[in-house]
């Protein structure tokens, strides 16, 4: 086939028109740091449990070393039963709660859906010291109420297994309620129609139903709690540790702080962590695509209207009220109490006439609070304009370029999401006491952390938006001469405003309360809020840490009130 | 039967409330079918949702098979799952966890039938709808028009009173739309079921009913024979939502056997309207169908004749639609089949008054 080409005039000559665009490395620039934060802690971590042996030693000493310790067995058993138990708690109360948001008539509903979003915004180390002053045996004001009505002992204690499902079932329920009112929302109210108007009443309806085709939507969501779950270290430290019940993520804590420092230790347990976090993705991703093929032909979705409760709709509402009032406004109230007295006292007449703002004026007297406070704010401020600087450049050319390998920095992007808090700390460890860059201790390392653990939410939201945005906006930019610079900065940046501002305010928020992560890089000078007022727990100075702790909460809601202000005037789902 | 009695329904959407149906009354016979026709949006879903119970009415009653099953009045308010009805979702709603057996099984299990009996009313139910032999498919496994029989299968299987179908075609394509159509109207004919069905697609609804109502913003205008909805429209909004229509105004000037109409374009007789007095402003509807072009003046023969220019001719293959200005009105006539001169000539346009109907201008208040 000899086809002659004309030959190309000579206007196309590229060189001659286009002038070098520096702007044109930054997608560049942006995917290797994406891929650097992705893999180095991880590289690094398993390098070291390998690596860092006495001479001569054989390979796998140190899993044999953290696996046959005295007490793994117990704490592999103590992990799970807190992991799945928080996960079922937080699953059953979220469930009920956005079945009866979603499907019925209850009264005050848009009220109620407000409030119940609240408990992710506090902190965990809050929400757990908040139920310490409630449930603790000695200081407990339920306990404490419950012995002055005539009880011999007290009724509760938070330390042990079951407070510590308590605390986390609790914190955890609103992200259940969000998650399952999408899994509500997606479903096609016509299904559980034709059940009723097939004969079914509410109850078969429910069972034969409404439950079969929630299960997998509610073991995705079982295993996403899970996960949180095995990763979180906020209960466990503040909880399990006094109660000696240690877990994953409390042993690899404890190996980083005793002495002799036992890095190998942590890392193996790390890496177990890891393989169990990526294990319990892989099989949810599976169930996602099995979800999806029970998606159904759908005509006029969302017009499913509400089951009527008739006058129990009151009733109903009232319990979902005090079910709230016991998540958000009693947590909040027992701190601010304790904020408010010099010493523990049950709200009485003498208590009342002993109110004092003291504890404020005492607590941010303590060099290291205003300290950790500016470190706190400085890290939250560039984690997130790095963050979302460096997802709105990898999310265009994971959507946007027509690069090879695109899927390949699709994983880079996500793979992140399998580290918990706990796993970032140690594998940074390694990696910063391996690499000849002496940030460890820093503020820098903590940067990279959050940097590390954020960016995939920030990715996310970008992504989202992106794929809304017609490639045609872009092409006209092109037709019209602009080069890929000026393109990304007056067409593509502009039109991203509203995520990369609303998901800027979700990392701020999400960055001021880390925990897991900063509790193990924190160093002399280099302290952060959370870790200060752990810090301070510990050497028992409840009545400062409710007070720091009362600002703190509301600083988080006016940022949350913030960001969710910004998604609804942007018509952004928040997430 | 069913009967529907002042029903009126409105929705709150945040502050504002929205009526959606605003007082319908209207009876379906025994074993009769029966379509409740309009444009999105003008309330026949909801009128369909109140009979089932899925919705509660702000107002009114509805029996079903001679029992009282709402009433605001009478405090009566039976539940959808005890009022004995199948439905026919416009998504199907077919349950994507059970195979296709255990969804048509679904409403004798909750009523308890003896297993012996489920399995050989499954059989018959999908031998009439045409799946016999799928029983063990899962259910997200079958097409769209599979989907709609089982959808029809699991309506009928209990055997009810009454079967409602909310737009049930309108997830097809053309095709297989028109098929399905006609079997499920041999079907119902079959098992003589008392029918309710919803559509805004008015050849479906003059193709497969025996009476029609056409609703528009929450009122049911019309109701009766599909001959007759099409034929004597008694509303201007009728006339132009079921097949197509010249509206011209006119005033009445006299009924002596026929009605002399003045309008725009002349004095013109047509088939005396029913309750209007001579001297009240009408409407008057001929179907495009029913208006003749000719080149030459043709014998009056008691039709209304008309002088016309030929403005336009928008070719459609079977048939082709000419507009022909006569005075200041524009006239759409159908014509099949003939050549038609070049546009721009005098044509003439006849119709006979047998085949003009006048309506009140509008009906509604």
């Amino acid at each position: 086939m000899s086809q002659v080409l004309p030959p190309p005039p000579l206007w196309r000559g590229r060189s001659v028109l286009e002038r070098p665009d520096p702007w044109r490395l930054v997608p560049g620039l942006a995917a290797a740091a994406a891929a650097y934060l992705a893999f180095s802690p991880v590289i690094f971590l398993v390098y070291g449990t390998l690596a860092h042996r006495e001479p001569g030693g054989i390979l796998f000493i140190n899993y044999l070393r953290a696996y046959t310790a005295p007490g793994a067995a117990r704490m592999l058993g103590n992990s799970l039963a807190y992991a799945s138990g928080g996960a079922v708690l937080a699953l059953l109360l979220g469930t009920v709660l956005a079945w009866l948001l979603e499907r019925t008539n209850t009264a005050f509903r848009g009220g109620l859906y407000v409030l119940a979003i609240v408990p992710l915004i506090l902190p965990g180390v809050l929400f757990s010291i908040a139920w310490i002053f409630l449930l603790s045996p000695n200081i407990g004001l339920i306990n404490m109420a419950a012995r002055s009505l005539g009880l011999a002992s007290a009724p509760f204690n938070i330390y042990s297994l079951a407070g510590m499902i308590w605390v986390d079932g609790l914190h955890n329920s609103p992200l259940a309620f969000l998650l399952m009112s999408a899994a509500f929302r997606a479903m096609n109210p016509a299904l559980e129609e034709s059940a009723w108007v097939s004969g079914a009443g509410l109850g078969t309806g429910l069972r034969r139903i409404t439950l079969p085709l929630l299960v997998p939507s509610l073991l995705s969501v079982f295993l996403l709690l899970f996960i949180r779950n095995l990763g979180n270290f906020e209960v466990p430290a503040l909880i399990g540790r006094p109660a000696g019940i240690e877990v994953f993520t409390s042993k690899i804590w404890a190996a980083t702080r005793r002495y002799p420092l036992d890095f190998g230790l942590a890392g193996v347990y790390a890496v177990t962590l890891l393989l169990l976090t990526s294990l319990a993705l892989f099989v949810n991703s599976r169930l996602v695509r099995d979800a999806r093929r029970y998606a159904t032909v759908t005509g006029e979705s969302g017009r499913g209207r509400v089951r009527d409760l008739g006058l129990g709709r009151l009733l109903v509402g009232a319990g979902v009220l005090v079910y709230l009032m016991v998540i958000v406004v009693l947590p909040l109230g027992v701190l601010l109490w304790n904020s408010l007295l010099p010493f523990f006292m049950p709200p009485s007449q003498a208590a009342l006439a002993a109110l004092t703002l003291g504890n404020y004026a005492a607590a941010f007297a303590y060099p290291q609070v205003s300290r950790g406070l500016q470190n706190s704010v400085l890290l939250a401020a560039g984690t997130a304009v790095l963050v979302m600087g460096i997802a709105a450049s990898v999310s265009w050319l994971i959507i946007r370029s027509r690069a090879r390998g695109r899927w390949l920095l699709d994983v880079v992007a996500t793979v992140p999401i399998t580290f918990s808090g706990v796993v970032i700390g140690v594998g940074l460890i390694w990696t910063y006491l391996t690499l000849p860059v002496p940030i460890y201790g820093t503020l820098w390392i903590l940067l990279i952390a959050y940097l590390t653990r954020f960016l995939p939410y920030g990715v996310r939201a970008c992504s989202a938006a992106l794929v809304q945005i017609d490639r045609a906006l872009e092409d006209v930019g092109e037709v019209s001469g602009a080069t890929w610079g000026p393109r990304f900065r007056r067409i593509v940046l502009p039109l991203l405003r509203p995520a990369l501002l609303a998901g800027g305010t979700y990392i701020l928020v999400v960055t001021v309360r880390e925990f897991s992560s900063s509790v193990l890089l924190w160093g002399p000078r280099a302290e952060v809020f959370s870790v200060v007022l752990f810090d301070l727990w510990q050497s028992g100075l409840f009545q400062q840490v409710s007070a720091l702790g009362s600002v703190l909460c509301a600083g988080l809601i006016v940022l949350a009130s913030g960001f969710w202000w910004l998604s609804r005037r942007h018509g952004l789902s928040p997430g | 039967m069913v009967h529907v009695e002042g029903l009126a329904k409105q929705f709150r959407v945040g502050a504002r409330t929205i009526p959606a149906v605003r007082g319908v009354t209207f009876s379906i016979p025994r074993g009769a079918f029966f379509t409740l026709l309009g444009p999105s949006g003008c309330g026949k879903t909801t009128i369909l949702r109140c009979i089932a119970g899925l919705e509660q009415p702000d107002t009114g009653a509805v029996w079903v098979d001679g029992r009282l099953v709402y009433s605001r009045t009478g405090g009566t308010a039976v539940p959808p799952h005890l009022r004995d009805l199948g439905v026919v979702f416009q998504s199907y709603a077919i349950w994507p966890h059970m195979t296709v057996y255990q969804n048509v099984a679904f409403p004798l299990e909750v009523r308890h039938r003896p297993a012996r009996e489920i399995r050989q009313r499954v059989r018959e139910v999908l031998e009439l709808v045409g799946l016999a032999g799928l029983e063990t498919r899962p259910a997200p496994n079958l097409s769209g028009g599979q989907q709609q029989r089982l959808a029809l299968a699991r309506a009928l299987v209990h055997a009810p009173k009454v079967l409602l179908l909310d737009e049930p075609l309108s997830n097809l394509d053309a095709k297989l739309r028109a098929q399905l159509g006609r079997e499920l109207r041999a079907i119902q004919r079959r098992v003589e079921i008392t029918t309710c069905y919803v559509t805004h697609d008015q050849a479906e609804a003059l193709a497969l009913s025996d009476l029609v109502g056409v609703m528009t913003e929450g009122r049911l205008v019309q109701t009766g024979p599909p001959q007759e909805v099409y034929a004597r429209p008694r509303d201007p909004f009728v006339a132009g939502f079921v097949g197509a229509a010249n509206l011209l105004p006119g005033v009445l000037q006299s009924v002596n056997g026929l009605a002399l109409v003045e309008t725009a374009c002349g004095p013109l007789r047509c088939t005396p309207p029913i309750g209007l007095a001579p001297g009240g402003d009408v409407l008057l509807c001929v179907r495009p169908e029913d208006i003749s072009l000719t080149t030459e003046p043709p014998a009056a023969a008691g039709r209304n004749v008309w002088r016309g220019v030929l403005e336009e001719i928008v070719f459609g293959g079977e048939s082709s639609e000419a507009y022909v200005r006569v005075a200041a009105v524009s006239l759409r006539v159908r014509n099949s089949g003939a050549t038609l001169p070049p546009a721009g000539s005098t044509v003439y346009v006849a119709f006979s008054p047998e085949r003009c109907v006048a309506v009140r201008p509008s009906a509604l208040p």
